[in-house]
């Protein structure tokens, strides 16, 4: 099986295309666990629960219109669709969608460096996983 | 970006520089108080996604001849000032609103190293500035 480069990596956030400014996708899945335990048992037993999402986007500053300070900084604290193609665009591909709470937005700017920005997605309800088509 | 196009715009920058002849690529001679852009040292594609944005490294020289060392000295000296009217860094870095490129993001001189450079067979004083470049990847 091939390996996939991040490059191709496309994310859209409330209908915008973030790809060409941005450089990290941390995406994190997961579910509650509760402990079903009964008496007699030697050792633990769990149970699945409600599943959790999170994102972690950032990348470069880009100034402007179309850059990160005027597209997501004004989402904070509403929530809109993602979208995360880790392969990139093209039919057949994978792609993950969601809703998502836009919980912050961050920039950095270190003085001999690119300003920088990141922002931290909590999923709302469940993501759905696809095939682009 | 276009790296032809991104040399030869650092190159209009140093060029409102008084007393310089400057060249937008490696000549195989330079005249005295040459300012010269070199080739990229390397360049880093694919900062982010969807070839949105790449980074480029370009040295460039400024050079003067040794004839009479003071005077060279001092010619090269104020090309190293950070600012004023003969600073190699104030006229080649960007500056938003005031000192845009259309060819390119930002340019960032990083650091200047002073020397004796061999060019085309004579020695100069001079020195070398490492510029960071950053711009669209399409």
């Amino acid at each position: 099986m091939p390996e996939a480069h991040g490059k191709e990596t496309y994310v859209s956030l409330d209908g915008d295309d973030i790809s060409t400014f941005t450089d990290t996708t941390t995406y994190n899945t997961g579910a509650d666990e509760h402990d079903s335990t009964c008496y007699g048992a030697e050792g633990h037993e769990f149970t699945g629960g409600l599943k959790t999402g999170s994102i972690t986007i950032g990348g470069k500053y880009m100034t402007g219109a179309t850059g990160p300070r005027a597209i997501i900084a004004p989402l904070v604290g509403t929530k809109v669709p993602f979208v995360y193609r880790p392969e990139g665009t093209g039919s057949t591909l994978p792609e993950d969608t969601a809703t998502v709470l836009v919980k912050a937005y961050n920039q950095s700017s270190p003085v001999a460096d690119i300003v920088r920005w990141t922002a931290e997605l909590t999923v709302s309800g469940v993501v759905t996983p696809s095939t682009q088509t | 970006m276009n790296v032809e196009d991104v040399a030869a715009e650092i190159g209009d920058k140093a060029d409102t520089i008084d007393g310089l002849r400057v060249f937008r690529f490696p000549p195989d001679n330079v005249p005295n108080a040459a300012f010269v852009v070199g080739l990229p040292e390397d360049i880093t594609f694919d900062e982010t996604y969807g070839r949105g944005s790449d980074a480029m490294t370009f040295p460039a020289w400024v050079l003067f001849e040794k004839t009479n060392d003071r005077a060279a000295y001092r010619q090269l000296a104020r090309h190293l000032n950070g600012s004023g009217a003969y600073s190699i860094k104030a006229a080649v870095d960007s500056k938003r609103l005031t000192n845009e490129y259309t060819s390119c993001d930002t340019v960032t001189i990083r650091s200047a190293e002073t020397g004796f450079y061999d060019w085309g067979g004579t020695t100069r004083m001079g020195a070398q500035f490492t510029i960071i470049v950053t711009g669209s990847g399409s």
